[in-house]
């Protein structure tokens, strides 16, 4: 009687024999765990940074995460909090997996600008990426200036931001 | 051969019904539920207010114990007049257990009391906005108990002169909180 072996990639192994081996059989082996969250993280900071680089430069706001099945799907999101840009200068935001911007070039997930003195306003971005790897993987916040001019990506005084991933199997 | 298994109740040996951990079925994961609660309305507040709550609430009833909890929240914000400042902060109650509402979401409760999102203008007379908040966290509760999900609201300025009208909604637009029970 034959038998297969299959590695779990969360450790352990499955083993799969057949009951009598009289007659050729069929089994369809159901995609366990589609669906299924398997892991999400969350962190909120009330830490400020400033940015004048007219190119995307990190923050502080970072999760790390090692994904439990090659195939999920990656829910990102980043909200809350404000972002200060002075007058006629626009700031962006964008997140990053490792070094792969996953918004949209230079102009990212979000901008914001105003032709008022000042303006604040919540952060809110949301993105949904399939890194394809078991290897770990960082999501990390980054935000840049339109013309150099100083902008608050967050400040403590308007709150907390949160960076939230979770991991859905596919 | 074909056998047919009938049942129309399983129970433990004490007469209590089974868990799904006691059937031998892994339910972590799993999206128990998701509820939302649409609203149209609006909050005022004037200068140094506290916070107050608002109609953007969503109540559930946990199907499993120790569940996570995401919770989204979104509306409408506006700040008014200039140099006036708008803010938000997700709070959770245990109706059941009359625990009062206190910050949700992971992390220390000093950055969690806090705004959660914040809005200012220092120019234009009527500034709106919008946020969108999403966050993960448990709750302390018991199965049967009921969880409430709230936005409370707050608004200063401009300046120290206390006139600001700052709102939270608009009756022409629908905010939301919608609250996704995943079973752990």
């Amino acid at each position: 009687m034959g038998s297969i072996t299959l590695n779990k990639p969360s450790g352990g192994q499955l083993t799969l024999s057949p009951e009598d081996g009289a007659t050729n059989e069929t089994v369809t082996i159901p995609s366990v765990g589609v669906g299924k969250v398997l892991q999400e993280v969350s962190q909120s900071w009330s830490t400020s940074t400033s940015i004048t680089s007219t190119s995307f430069v990190s923050t502080p706001y970072s999760l790390s995460v090692t994904p439990l099945s090659q195939n999920s799907k990656f829910i990102v999101s980043f909200t809350g909090g404000g972002m200060y840009t002075t007058t006629a200068n626009a700031g962006y935001g964008t997140i990053y997996r490792d070094s792969t911007n996953l918004g949209s070039g230079v102009n990212g997930l979000e901008r914001q600008k105003s032709s008022a003195t000042y303006v604040i306003t919540p952060h809110s971005m949301e993105i949904a990426d399939a890194p394809n790897t078991f290897n770990s993987i960082t999501y990390a916040v980054y935000g840049r200036s339109e013309d150099g001019t100083s902008v608050a990506f967050h400040n403590v005084g308007y709150g907390y931001v949160t960076l939230t991933v979770m991991e859905v199997a596919q | 051969m074909a056998s047919i298994l009938k049942v129309d109740q399983i129970q433990l040996p004490d007469g209590s019904a089974p868990t799904a951990s006691d059937l031998g079925v892994d339910v972590s994961g799993s999206v128990l539920q998701v509820v939302s609660n649409p609203q149209d309305s609006t909050f005022t507040t004037s200068a140094g207010e506290a916070y107050i709550a608002t109609n953007n609430t969503c109540s559930v009833t946990p199907k499993s114990n120790g569940s996570r909890f995401k919770v989204t929240a979104h509306a409408p914000l506006n700040a008014r007049p200039a140099g006036s400042n708008a803010g938000v902060k997700l709070y959770v109650s245990n109706d059941t257990a009359g625990t009062g509402f206190a910050p949700f979401g992971d992390g220390a409760v000093s950055t969690l009391d806090t705004h959660a999102g914040y809005m200012y203008s220092s120019a234009a007379a009527d500034l709106w906005g919008q946020y969108f908040l999403e966050l993960m966290g448990s709750v302390a509760y018991s199965l049967g108990d009921t969880l409430t999900f709230k936005i409370y609201f707050t608004a200063q300025g401009p300046g120290n002169d206390g006139s600001t009208t700052s709102r939270h909604g608009h009756t022409s637009h629908l905010e939301q909180v919608t609250v996704t029970e995943i079973a752990q």
